[in-house]
């Protein structure tokens, strides 16, 4: 019996760093980061409460979307067209994954498409976001200039 | 007062000390020895295989059954280069650098992301240009890329 929970206690252990091999563990710093971006994404981008801009983002802000690149001024325009949704616990959609490398933080979106054919696929886009002194600093995406 | 001085001009040069790294581990975190593999293992098969379209090495950087998630693109490394070798049949010569450097690298864990900027025709504008930006994404797996996102294909794509 004691045996047996030796065992369980090294299956755990193996288990246990498999686990942090497949998904490297967050430092505090890199939990802070990711934390700080997740809670920015869902209350102002996702629910549009650009008056929260300024807990969230730095003065000097970069945007590099090519449709509303600048600064924080050009995000809280483009943001504030459409008006706020309340606030909720969870985003509107769930990403397929995120990470953190230091002060980088990555999104990954999976989304659904259609071709003209009707036939469906699966496509991904990406947000990247840096952070610094506590602030959202910098955020890239894919996106193309609109027509 | 002098040992104080001392002592207090020791702690002050630490505490600089202290802060000065940690500002450089929050500006930069450094890849752990697996994530340098991982990175370095990924960033090889960009340059040799997918960049200077030498496919007969694919077995050394890939997986068999390299998953994709660009639905162009077949599933599996040999139906992969097939495809490619197809639209490329003429490998060029292995350079050290890469054909298109990434503008960024992240690596976390079993996870490579590089970020590759480029100028694009302003579409209100044809003399201007602004830049875009293409993402890679590549899992790797006892040793090989197992896995592969990119937005090549969707409202951002191609």
């Amino acid at each position: 019996m004691k045996h047996y929970k030796i065992s369980v206690a090294i299956g755990a252990l193996a288990l246990a760093s498999t686990v942090s091999l497949m998904a490297q563990a967050n430092s505090e710093m890199e939990a802070k980061n990711q934390q700080l971006v997740m809670n920015w994404y869902r209350e102002v981008v996702a629910y549009g409460h650009v008056e929260l801009a300024s807990k969230y983002m730095a003065d000097d802000f970069v945007e590099h979307n090519p449709n509303y690149s600048g600064g924080r001024a050009e995000f809280v325009a483009h943001f504030g067209k459409s008006p706020a949704q309340p606030i909720q616990a969870a985003l509107p959609m769930k990403p397929d994954r995120v990470f953190t490398k230091g002060d980088h933080v990555v999104i990954v979106w999976e989304l659904d498409g259609q071709e003209k054919t009707g036939k469906k696929f699966k496509y991904n886009l990406f947000d990247i976001i840096r952070v610094q002194n506590g602030k959202v600093q910098e955020h890239w995406d894919g996106d193309s200039k609109n027509p | 007062m002098k040992h104080f001085t001392k002592s207090f001009t020791m702690k002050m040069l630490a505490l600089t000390a202290l802060v000065a790294m940690a500002v450089v581990a929050v500006a930069q975190m450094k890849n752990t020895p697996q994530e340098q593999k991982n990175e370095e293992l990924v960033l090889n098969l960009y340059r040799d295989v997918l960049g200077y379209h030498h496919f007969e090495l694919a077995s050394k950087y890939m997986a068999a059954d390299y998953i994709q998630h660009n639905y162009t693109d077949p599933q599996g490394r040999d139906p992969l280069m097939d495809f490619l070798h197809e639209r490329f049949p003429n490998p060029e010569p292995l350079q050290p650098e890469m054909k298109n450097k990434p503008a960024l690298v992240i690596t976390k864990g079993d996870i490579v992301l590089m970020m590759s900027t480029r100028k694009v025709k302003d579409p209100k504008d044809p003399s201007k240009t602004y830049e875009a930006n293409h993402f890679e994404m590549v899992r790797v797996q006892n040793g090989l890329a197992q896995e592969h996102w990119d937005n090549s294909v969707g409202p951002a794509g191609r």
